[in-house]
């Protein structure tokens, strides 16, 4: 291996947010904590992705120049200098959906909190067996 | 032989039996005497108990199969004896015996008991149920040494045909069941003590304790034909026990004696034995009779 | 044909209107609501006719223009349509299930998560990409979260959170599995990446496989991944766990469906594996629960598993598509159905259950049939599903599987039918204050049950050809007696009656009922018995009222089904009717629902143990009875230790004897004669028409080691002995009786066993005389019980003067019984021991005879404790029973004394019987004697003759000798002077077989009951234990899921 990569520096990033957020929900009990580490993984899934896609050297996706558009041949060239935009397309909705499924977390350990009096996850734990 | 010659002969014979039954009976009760150093009754007492008991002159009944539980013992006792061959080879004393084999002899032992014990059974005394629910006990118990003795001989014969068991054990004294299957013999004539009801198996009728068990409520003209059921029932027993284990009978004469030989084992046995409970007569039908019966039967099958 | 993108345009179009349409006012957003689903459904619903017939191509739909690689894709297809079309009316039902709990309020936001669910199932079913499959994934996860939190309860917070937290792990696992995917393959369409993913490189494709699957395992609720879910069961409201059964989890299952496609082959053990233990595992850790809701999930768990395990080989074209399918639908509307159930119950553990749908019509059936359904029994699609399904492993050679897959069917058993015996249970101080489930809340599980019988119906015609007409007829009046059930007594039974005649009259003009072939001479027996049981109903009384003459018409037309059965699917199909419908009647009894669930259990266990040795013989390639004489070499030893296992169980052959006095004695008392008469034969036939012909196909199965025909003779005869022992000792007329018939089934076994003219012939005369005398004598006790309201025999007695009647059937009964001649009994005996005889059984010769004479104890008490001694001073105004019950007597009484003074009735048309079935005779006839081959004779007319002659001179004898008695009163007896004490000290009666007990109490301890006692025990221990991993906290379950990881990483198969 010869020196970083920034690819390697993403992917490497990426998992470390992966296992702290997963070392947060495992290991803190409480309940906002737990959601903190989630939102963590998630950041961390959507580096990864966007990694994914990344390129070095390569530009944002967008061809938005009519004369691009225009010659095949030079679309193909310009195709082959941008990023895979999937990938980002991806992150996107993922963060949306990150975002909602956080808030509606957040709004059941407001609920929990007023009904149980506390953040521990351990006492929620009735339902078992 | 017709029809009405059968039943002639078979009448002859069967007024034979019974007399012959009621002599036996008169000669137990005065060696029973004897033993315990009495006096004892004349031989002929049966016959005066019988007319005593036919001619009483008041009768009461407690319902109708009160009434017929003796009459099911007289079709038991009789009916049983003409299912017998008598004498071997002598068509004139085989009865209706064609009608089945010994699997309906075995059978046809119950008809009486169990018609006499419903009768038994309306009478409402208490001490009738307690004497049936021990001779139940006792019976099932003795059936299973002697169903083992019995298949003991079938399985020789493979037939359940008295005649062919008679006829096997043709040819001398050597080859009487008795002693060509000394185990299982034994084990049968343990069981007939039970089947006879002679101490130490007389718990059914245990004189002190529940007068007379199951016949409590009977007396009078029920207990005269009780009486002609039971010697009919007795030879008619012995007989099947002649022609199993002792080769059967070639003459009227040999019959007589070796029935009496027969019944007197019970009666001597009885003499001298204490009375078991019903639960110990139980314990120890299950036990020696019993395993001497599969050991006869394994020895039978072994040869 | 309408597209049907717009099943996820519209719904969520007008979803995010509702609250809007709420403003309006209640009335307004439900229509809107109601509106919106029907819609949807009808567009789906309208594809599939086409479809089915394939005069419809599926539809491929492509988004935004493009096609395939680069646009997303959706698909329509015959599978799409019907999961759409389930997903829709589960909506439908669930609409009208929790639409009536919310105000005007929260009607709208309500109907709007529900739409969102549905649409992300819709999404789910549809789409044909990856990451769009994602997104609908996460819509209906997040409708379900919130929608879960809508419930009033705080445990469904509890639960919800849970939920959300595992299903972020999920999210976490799927989402990195589809990232490296489309970076493998470049795409993320399901059409094409199947193709591409194989080149990629393996090392980095079992990472991905690894995280694929544990994310689906979470989102399928497989073991050890279910907690949350589990928990979810229990703390929400059950209709919102039928719309995420109905729909979500259907969109979820069919999404791993498509992505299963991506897996290599290598995989599928692994999923077949996992899915196996979530399935057999699951049903195992619900035995132990008592809150019906969580076991409802145990239990949804385990139905994905076993869809997960059937996954891989439908991939493989191992299992046809369709039986899958089929175990889908049934899952779907059973499940549903039981939840929106559960969902009127308000209470959460099995206790409040007690009698639940007591008052109110119909919530009971439904529940019946949902269980019934939902542990695949006949005729519900999940039976068929199951057959389709086991039969396939056979013919792949997957025993192994299939033994797990039965042995989870039965756990399933006994948690099912213990829910419902503690339904059936009634106890007034629960029952009375029981909701009544009202038009609505029946909305629901009224149309999925409809549904699943119509479907069911279809298939059984499909698998198992038309019924004959008689059966169907019966089948009919049944049905429709169970919706007139609150008739009187009277006229259904009238009705049941007339159609059972009609039957018969029918099947005889066909020939069909030929008493000398085995086919017509059990169903003689079977049409019989059930028109002398509907006689006796005429009079009213236990077992001829409510819903049990419409279930017994049932039972009649599914023992006709299997006596006429000639493929072994037919044969099992009639089995599992017949066991069901019997086993609801047995619960109808007044202390029934117990001793019916332990019934249904061992009979479970019979069914699967047959269902086993049929597997054993459709693997070989034999699928219908006749074949089975075909069968060889391991095949036919399985098959014959299987069915003979089953139909032992079945007859309750000692070891297995424990349900039956139970539930033979607590079942409605005109029924048991049938129990005993006829179903205890059920056994008998199959072993006739099954085990027995393999084991005569193979007699090299018999020369070599132990024979197992001698082996079957001995358990019938230590059966025989041993039951009648046990009858000796019961105080309870009823269950006397039981451990009676249970002993003379024992007999049969042994005539069966020895497999020769004889035997067969005694064995079959003994089936017909059995079901004359014993029901006689259940039909007498039935009316003793009537008339004095106990079953104790030592509180009755004298009897005899007050229902003669029932004194002579008993008596009679006894007679026959003991086989003291000159009745039957006796002929039947003799033709058993002489075909011992003949065979050389000696030792079972000896036990039988012996079993015979024991049985005069039990039999001697029977009538002296109920009939004889000393009548009680309660019973002096005891009458006798009404008209019916002795016509039905009396008619019983004809027969068995006809059978007596002419056997040859019954026993020619046997010999013809057994003559077609060995090639050889049994007897011949030379006037009225029987003859045996070996030459042995017994002349039972004759006998009868000598017998009456005698007694009539006999009695005339005392009658002219003695002198006429004078009648005298019950307490005049010779008491030695003494006043008598009151009847009840003087009726010498219970313990009666008090030396028995004393000599033998060591031989008859309940060990047998012990054992199985200790099995439960034991086995409930250790399973408690293992659904203690359920923790109840969230982190331990993501624990199990990084755990699950760990494990996949470590032992699947890309190490």
């Amino acid at each position: 291996m010869n020196g970083l990569t920034p690819s390697t520096l993403y992917l490497a990033t990426a998992i470390l947010l992966i296992l702290m957020g997963l070392a947060a929900v495992l290991v803190k009990r409480n309940l906002l904590k737990m959601v903190l580490g989630l939102s963590l993984v998630d950041t961390g899934i959507h580096l990864l992705i966007a990694a994914l896609g990344a390129h070095p050297g390569r530009t944002a996706p967008i061809l938005d120049d009519a004369k691009y558009l225009a010659d095949p041949h030079t679309l193909l060239a310009r195709v082959n200098l941008v990023v895979d935009p999937v990938p980002q397309a991806l992150v996107l909705t993922a963060i949306v959906i990150g975002v909602g499924v956080t808030a509606l977390m957040l709004s059941y350990v407001v609920r929990l909190y007023a009904r149980r009096g506390s953040l521990d996850i351990g006492e929620i734990g009735r339902l078992k067996w | 032989m017709d029809l009405a010659s059968r039943i002639g002969w078979t009448l002859l014979s069967f007024f034979v039996a019974l007399n012959y039954g009621f002599v036996i009976n008169g000669i137990i009760r005065k060696v029973m005497a004897r033993i315990q150093g009495r006096f004892g009754p004349p031989v002929w007492q049966p016959y005066i108990d019988l007319g005593k008991m036919a001619f009483q002159r008041n009768s009461i009944s407690h319902g109708i199969m009160f009434w017929l539980g003796p009459v099911f013992r007289a079709v038991g006792g009789v009916g049983l004896y003409l299912l017998m061959p008598v004498v071997m080879g002598d068509p004139r004393l085989y009865a209706f015996t064609d009608m089945g084999d010994l699997l309906l002899m075995m059978y046809f032992m119950f008809f009486g008991s169990l018609g006499m014990a419903l009768g038994a059974g309306e009478g409402g005394h208490p001490h009738s149920p307690i004497g049936i629910s021990r001779g139940l006990s006792q019976m099932t118990a003795y059936e299973l040494p002697f169903i083992l003795a019995v298949v003991a001989l079938v399985a020789q014969t493979r037939s359940f045909d008295v005649t062919a068991i008679m006829a096997a054990q043709q040819g001398g004294v050597l080859h009487w069941n008795l002693f060509a299957n000394p185990l299982s013999s034994i084990a049968a004539f343990i069981a007939l003590l039970g089947m006879n009801m002679y101490a130490p198996f007389n718990i059914v009728g245990a004189p002190t304790e529940i007068p007379v068990g199951p016949m409590t409520e009977y007396h009078n003209a029920y207990i005269s034909f009780m009486m002609v059921g039971r010697s009919a029932f007795a030879i008619a027993k012995t007989v099947l026990f002649m022609n199993l284990f002792l080769g059967g009978a070639h003459s009227v004469i040999e019959a007589v004696v070796k029935i009496f030989a027969i019944y007197f084992w019970t009666v001597f046995v009885g003499a001298v034995f204490m009375r078991f409970r019903a639960e110990q007569s139980v314990r120890f039908f299950l036990r020696w009779p019993a395993a001497l019966g599969v050991a006869g039967l394994a020895l039978s099958l072994w040869r | 044909m309408v597209n049907p993108i717009l099943l996820v345009a519209v719904p969520l179009g007008v979803g995010f209107l509702l609250p809007l349409f709420g403003k309006l006012g209640r009335p307004v957003a439900v229509a809107v609501h109601g509106a919106t689903i029907l819609f949807t459904t009808a567009v789906a619903a309208l594809w599939l006719p086409g479809l089915i017939d394939g005069s419809t191509a599926p539809l491929d739909i492509t988004t935004g223009g493009w096609s395939a690689p680069i646009g997303i894709t959706l698909r329509f297809g015959l599978p799409e349509a019907v999961l759409c079309v389930l997903a829709g009316l589960t909506a439908l039902a669930s609409l009208a299930a929790l639409t009536p709990r919310e105000d005007a309020e929260t009607v709208g936001r309500s109907g709007l998560l529900q739409l969102l669910v549905l649409t992300g199932a819709f999404g789910l079913i549809m789409t044909r990409d990856l990451f769009n499959l994602y997104v609908f994934l996460e819509i209906s996860s997040i409708g379900t979260y919130a929608i879960v939190a809508f419930g009033r309860d705080d445990s469904a917070l509890e639960a919800g959170f849970k939920y959300m937290l595992i299903g972020a792990a999920a999210s976490t696992f799927l989402l990195v599995a589809i990232a490296y995917l489309y970076k493998l393959t470049g795409t993320l369409s399901l059409v094409n990446m199947p193709g591409l993913v194989h080149t990629a490189p393996a090392g980095a494709l079992a990472i991905v496989m690894l995280f694929l699957l544990a994310g689906m395992a979470i989102e399928l609720k497989l073991i050890p991944v279910n907690g949350p879910a589990l928990d979810l069961y229990d703390g929400a409201e059950p209709g919102v766990m039928a719309l995420l059964t109905g729909a979500t989890v259907n969109g979820v299952l069919f999404a791993f469906w498509k992505v299963s496609a991506l897996f290599p082959q290598a995989w599928y053990p692994v999923l077949m594996t996992m899915g196996m233990i979530t399935f057999t595992g699951g049903n195992l850790m619900a035995t132990m629960q008592d809150r019906p809701r969580r076991m409802l999930g145990y239990s949804s768990s385990a139905q994905l598993g076993l869809l997960v395990f059937l996954v891989p080989l439908v991939r493989t074209g191992a299992v046809p598509m369709l039986a899958a399918g089929l175990l889908l639908i049934n899952h779907t509307l059973a499940k549903s159905a039981l939840l929106w159930l559960a969902g009127v119950i308000p209470g959460k553990t099995l206790d409040d259950w007690t009698g639940a749908f007591r008052s109110g019509f119909g919530g009971r059936v439904l529940l019946a049939a949902g269980i019934l359904a939902i542990t695949g029994l006949p005729p519900f699609p999940g039976f068929w599903g199951k057959w389709t399904v086991v039969t396939s492993l056979a013919h792949a050679g997957m025993n192994g599987w299939i033994t797990a897959l039965l042995l989870g069917s039965l756990f399933e058993f006994i948690y099912y039918y213990r829910w419902y015996q503690r339904v059936q249970t009634e106890d007034d101080s629960r029952t009375a204050a029981r909701p009544v489930a009202g038009l609505w809340d029946l909305f629901g599980p009224a149309l999925f049950g409809l549904g699943g019988l119509v479907l069911g119906l279809v298939w059984t015609v499909r698998m198992t050809g038309t019924p004959t007409e008689a059966v169907i007829v019966i089948a009919a009046v049944g049905l429709v007696l169970l919706l007139v059930k609150n008739l009187p007594a009277l006229v259904l039974n009238l009705a049941g009656l007339l159609g059972v005649v009609a039957a018969a009259l029918w099947l005889g003009r066909t020939g069909a009922l030929a008493p000398d072939t085995l086919p017509g001479l059990f169903q003689l027996l079977i049409l019989g018995g059930g028109a002398l049981v509907l006689l006796a109903g005429l009079s009213g009384g236990s077992g001829a009222s409510g819903s049990v003459p419409g279930l017994f018409m049932i039972l009649v037309s599914s023992l006709l089904m299997l006596a006429r059965a000639e493929t072994l699917l037919q044969f099992f199909a009639g089995w599992e009717i017949m066991t069901w419908s019997s086993y609801l009647i047995i619960g109808h009894g007044r202390r029934g629902p117990k001793p019916a669930s332990i019934y249904m259990v061992f009979s479970g266990a019979a069914g699967f143990l047959v269902l086993g040795g049929m597997m054993a013989a459709i693997g070989a390639g034999q699928t219908t009875l006749a074949g089975l004489g075909m069968l060889t070499g391991s095949a036919a030893v399985w098959a014959w230790t299987l069915l003979g296992l089953g139909f032992l169980v079945k007859s309750a052959a000692v070891g297995a004897h424990v349900w039956a006095p139970g539930a033979y004695s607590e079942s409605p008392d005109l029924f048991t004669p049938f129990l005993s008469g006829v179903i205890s034969k059920i056994p008998m036939f199959g072993f006739m028409v099954a085990a027995l012909r393999i084991a005569a196909g193979n007699l090299a199965l018999v020369t070599d080691g132990l024979d197992p025909l001698w082996l079957l003779g001995a358990v019938g005869a230590v059966t025989a002995f041993g039951m009648t022992l046990l009858a000796v000792f019961q105080e309870d007329a009823k269950k006397l009786l039981a451990y009676s018939s249970v002993g003379q089934v024992g007999y049969i076994v042994v005539g069966l066993a020895i497999l020769s003219p004889l035997g067969w012939t005694a064995a079959l005369f003994h089936v017909v005389h059995h079901l004359l005398f014993k029901g006689l004598l259940f039909f007498a006790i039935a009316g003793v019980i009537m008339r004095t309201g106990t079953r104790t025999m030592y509180e009755m007695g004298g009897l005899i003067k007050k229902m003669p009647l029932s004194f002579i059937s008993t008596l009679i009964g006894i007679i026959a019984l003991s086989g003291v001649p000159p009745l039957a009994g006796f002929t039947g005996k003799w033709l058993l021991y002489q075909a011992l005889l003949a065979k050389g059984w000696y030792f079972i010769l000896v036990l039988v005879m012996f079993a015979s004479v024991v049985a005069f104890v039990y039999l001697f008490r029977l009538i002296h404790t109920v009939f004889l001694g000393q009548l009680k001073p309660q019973h002096r105004t005891v009458r006798e029973v009404p008209l019916p019950l002795a016509v039905t007597q009396v008619l019983m009484i004809i027969g068995t004394m006809a059978l007596a003074v002419y056997p040859q009735v019954l026993l020619r048309p046997l010999d013809a019987l057994v003559r077609g079935q060995f090639q050889a005779a049994a007897l011949t006839f030379d006037g009225t004697a029987l003859v045996t081959a070996t030459g042995a004779t017994f002349n039972p007319t004759h006998m009868m003759v000598l017998v009456v002659i005698l007694f009539v001179l006999m009695a005339l004898g005392l009658l002219v000798l003695g002198p006429w008695p004078r009648k005298v009163g019950q307490l005049d007896i010779g008491f030695a002077g003494e006043l008598p004490p009151p009847p009840q000290e003087l009726h010498y009666a219970a313990n009666f077989a008090q030396p028995y007990r004393r000599a033998w109490a060591h031989l008859v301890q309940p060990r047998v009951m012990r054992f199985w006692n200790a099995v439960a025990d034991g086995g409930g221990g250790a399973v408690d234990l293992l659904r203690r991993m359920y923790s109840g906290n969230g982190q331990t379950y993501v624990m199990y899921a990084v755990l699950l990881v760990a494990v996949l990483a470590l032992l699947g198969p890309g190490r």
